[in-house]
């Protein structure tokens, strides 16, 4: 850090950019344009690749190319690229807890059957499953 | 020397700060304000996620129970309206994008045009929505006493649960973005925006792109989970 003897106003503005980004930062139209033209193909991607027949793996591919899509909005669309790191706190704390709130559920769903052969649930289409599944927690718990 | 450099430094500041109207009393700088608005605005779509998020979880739960149920509930939707809606918003973002560059670059035609594109992209969104909505009201896929039960399972009755409630809360939230994003509109079209000083816009950008991420979500969970075919109409 340098302060010089006349630069204590900039000084405070320096600190404050660094924490919320650049007041003025103008994206060119031309960067718009780029990352308007990447989603678009990105769309198209993952229309072609659900027409493909992958199991599991379709899953996997489509909600790669949506986080890859999220993070081009977020980056340039929403200017986090140029944001300081109290906004990139915030930005990702939203996407913490909400990642938080996943893994817990699911490793509850995933591991409460585990005296049930370890599957989270019968995998038998139709309606007599539902009613299964109450019942066996109802006399589990 | 030094204190008179500083002294002189100060003087500028204020006058600045009361030369520019846009600037509230309660903040000592447009940088400070700007701050303000971004941090306040970045915390509200953080509600936003968690308040989607519980949807998205609620969808992930029952994904994980019914696997076969979710499968065959996605071949009952449009993936070609919901393609073409997914590349409607896209292109909104990228207006929006472009009137904040065009309110950056003071070119006002260029911010109130990319404005009214972007109303418009979202009403054709919500027609593209309606003519979803009223086939799947037709096919008997609307929840509840509408649904019909001796053609589709009431695990697909669920799905269609959460496919109502996701898409209809993200329909809301393209309503009150044409509601904000008319108010920006006119206030673009009375002269309010220009280089220094167009924040309003960048927080309703900011909204604007988060609708826009959750459809990016929304599309490919709720159209293309069961996987597609050109020309078999799913």
């Amino acid at each position: 850090m340098t302060v010089s003897h006349d630069a204590s106003g900039e000084a405070v503005l320096e600190h404050e950019e660094n924490i919320v980004g650049h007041l003025h930062h103008i994206v060119s139209w031309q960067t718009y344009l780029a990352v308007y033209a990447a989603l678009l193909f990105f769309t198209i991607v993952t229309v072609l690749v659900a027409t493909v027949h992958l199991g599991e793996f379709n899953t996997i591919v489509a909600l790669s190319i949506a986080v890859v899509k999220m993070l081009l909005v977020l980056l340039f669309f929403m200017h986090v690229r140029w944001s300081g790191s109290v906004l990139r706190m915030v930005v990702l704390a939203g996407f913490i807890w909400f990642g938080i709130m996943v893994v817990l559920t699911m490793s509850d769903y995933a591991s409460r059957h585990w005296d049930q052969g370890g599957s989270a649930a019968p995998n038998v289409p139709g309606v007599a499953p539902v009613v299964q599944q109450v019942n066996s927690e109802q006399t589990n718990h | 020397m030094a204190d008179s450099t500083i002294a002189v430094t100060s003087t500028q500041a204020v006058e600045v700060h009361h030369e520019d109207p846009a600037l509230k009393h309660q903040f000592d700088t447009p940088e400070q304000q700007y701050g303000a608005s971004m941090f306040g605005m970045w915390m509200f779509l953080s509600t936003e996620i968690m308040m989607f998020g519980g949807l998205f979880l609620g969808y992930i739960v029952y994904r994980a129970l019914y696997p076969q149920a979710w499968h065959e509930a996605t071949l009952h939707q449009n993936w070609i309206i919901g393609g073409i809606n997914t590349i409607v918003l896209i292109t909104s973002s990228f207006t929006v994008a472009l009137s904040i560059y065009g309110a950056q670059t003071n070119k006002k035609r260029l911010t109130v045009g990319c404005l009214l594109l972007t109303i418009l992209f979202a009403f054709v969104f919500l027609v593209n929505k309606y003519i979803e909505y009223s086939a799947h009201y037709h096919e008997g896929l609307l929840p509840g006493k509408w649904f019909n039960t001796t053609e589709y399972s009431r695990q697909t009755e669920l799905f269609m649960l959460f496919y109502f409630v996701m898409t209809g809360l993200h329909g809301i939230h393209v309503l009150i973005g044409i509601l904000i994003l008319s108010y920006m509109a006119y206030k673009a079209w009375k002269n309010t925006f220009h280089s220094g000083y167009y924040t309003p816009l960048e927080v309703a950008g900011l909204y604007w792109h988060f609708v826009d991420i959750v459809w990016i979500f929304l599309f490919p969970l709720l159209y293309l989970m069961g996987g597609i075919t050109f020309g078999g109409g799913h």
